[in-house]
């Protein structure tokens, strides 16, 4: 396990209020320092990482984790903007979502998400997702983000 | 018949004169043929103007055989497509309906009223495809959307009643708990319930490409599956002969065969060690899969209506399910072509049965 020595910013594109709290509540459980910085449209989630309006003095976050289906902007156009970005395309893009369609996943793949998991239906597997993410993005893999001691 | 609208997509202009000829004989001078030689000038024409179908000959200078039926039905597929060929070409004709042509004429021997009765029922049959792949995209929509907006919130209430649970369990007696326990058991029976439904939905209309599937390969891929229930439960799988190639649909297949050997297990009064055999047999150019299980068994008058969906025959309490696992072998199997049945007596056990065409190397 590396070690990350300063607090890591995670943000969460997520339009269903429920899902946000319990994905909160996940890794409010864990011991890392982080933050976790919830938009609910894929608008905010640009002007999040663009540092646009209201946005204008948060962190670049280390690790977006994004929903596909949005409203106000689309969540496949967020990934692709964010892919398309010089600045933005190497902070790794997690979707998390409902849809299990092939065309979902190709696509997601094709304008380069870093991973793919649907939500599942069941109830502990779902709230164990944070806690995977966790173990394997913020854990064990090398974040472009972060300086490993 | 109204006055139509026909392109004529062919390069020679001795048949096309031919056709024109034709037309005159049928009286049919009014209607308007539009003649292109090269297949990309047809469809460029098809998609600027309105046709009710289109002739469409083979070989053309831009594209040769069954790939001008191809690409010609994959740029404008609301124009239903004749095929025009030689005599000696039957086999092409035949796999350029299969590639979705509506019928073939062969030049030669197209007769006014045959080609007056094949463009007729060309464009009718046409519009019913059309009617066809709209109803299906509509419903592919409605259960994309029941998938999503019955299940999200559904998660949502056994989330939270489990996060109620492990948060604030503390403060609850045993009686709330074990309500809460209960609600989201509730929820994930309904969860299953909607997969199943959708399971069972799509495998009526979507799309089915057959090919060879291995039967002895299925069958090892379910068992290994249903490992640990088999193991949890002491049942004895023997399988026998099942080295058999059928022609279907892989997924269908596996699920269907899951589901068979499920209820062989499932379906075993409670002081009996569930016994089950799997094997094949050809029968003409047919390989009929048989499950034989020393369960409950099923009267001859059950057995009439077992395979019709939301059809359970034993209380939730004894033997849960939910009605759908036959009714989706029923309704696969069908699909691929096949029939299913079952020969069973009271207390003595049920042999359920699938058949499906054996695959032959053409």
């Amino acid at each position: 396990m590396k070690s990350i020595n300063r607090k890591l910013h995670i943000l969460l594109v997520e339009d269903s209020e429920c899902d946000t709290m319990l994905i909160q509540r996940s890794f409010d459980k864990s011991k890392l320092d982080h933050t976790l910085h919830c938009v609910e449209d894929g608008e905010r989630a640009i002007a999040f990482l663009k540092n646009y309006g209201e946005y204008k003095k948060v962190a670049r976050p280390d690790l977006i984790i994004l929903d596909l289906n949005l409203p106000r902007l689309d969540g496949r156009e967020v990934l692709a903007q964010i892919k398309q970005d010089s600045n933005l395309k190497r902070i790794p893009v997690i979707i998390l979502t409902t849809s299990n369609a092939e065309q979902d996943v190709m696509r997601s793949y094709d304008l380069h998400a870093n991973c793919y998991i649907v939500k599942p239906f069941d109830v502990y597997d779902f709230l164990q997702i944070a806690n995977l993410i966790e173990q394997f993005w913020l854990k064990t893999v090398i974040l472009p983000s972060v300086q490993i001691q | 018949m109204e006055i139509l609208s026909i392109l004529v997509v062919e390069d020679s202009a001795s048949d096309a004169n031919l056709l024109y000829q034709t037309f005159l004989k049928a009286g049919k001078s009014n209607w308007s043929l539009t003649i292109t030689e090269r297949l990309s000038e047809g469809i460029a024409q098809a998609k600027a103007n309105h046709f009710d179908l289109a002739l469409l000959d083979l070989s053309l200078p831009d594209s040769d055989g069954l790939e001008t039926v191809e690409t010609f039905i994959k740029e404008v597929p609301n124009v239903p497509a004749i095929v025009l060929t030689i005599a000696s070409d039957e086999n092409l004709a035949l796999a350029a309906i299969n590639k979705g042509a509506q019928d073939y004429l062969i030049k030669g021997e197209i007769t006014p009223n045959l080609l007056v009765r094949s463009i007729a029922y060309s464009i009718e049959r046409g519009q019913l495809l059309k009617k066809l792949i709209q109803s299906n995209a509509d419903l592919e929509a409605f259960n994309f959307s029941m998938a999503h907006d019955l299940q999200a919130p559904l998660r949502n209430i056994a989330s939270l009643s489990h996060v109620v649970l492990e948060d604030y369990g503390d403060n609850l007696d045993d009686t709330g708990k074990d309500y809460l326990k209960r609600s989201i058991a509730a929820a994930s029976r309904l969860s299953t319930l909607i997969n199943d439904l959708l399971t069972y939905s799509r495998v009526g209309y979507s799309e089915i490409k057959l090919q060879p599937v291995d039967i002895s390969q299925v069958v090892s891929e379910v068992t290994k599956d249903l490992k640990p229930l088999i193991e949890e439960l002491q049942v004895e799988i023997s399988l026998e002969q099942l080295s058999f190639t059928v022609q279907g649909q892989k997924s269908i297949l596996t699920q269907a065969i899951l589901n068979l050997v499920t209820n062989a297990i499932k379906f075993v009064s409670t002081d009996t060690q569930a016994k089950i055999r799997i094997w094949a047999e050809p029968r003409n150019h047919w390989i009929r899969l048989w499950i034989e299980d020393n369960g409950i068994g099923i009267t001859p008058l059950e057995q009439e209506k077992i395979f019709e969906l939301f059809i359970r025959l034993h209380g939730t309490q004894t033997y849960p399910g939910r009605g759908m696992g036959l009714a989706f072998v029923k309704r696969g199997i069908e699909r691929l072509g096949g029939r299913v049945g079952v020969e069973s007596e009271l207390a003595k056990g049920s042999k359920f049965w699938l058949e499906l065409p054996e695959f032959t190397e053409k």
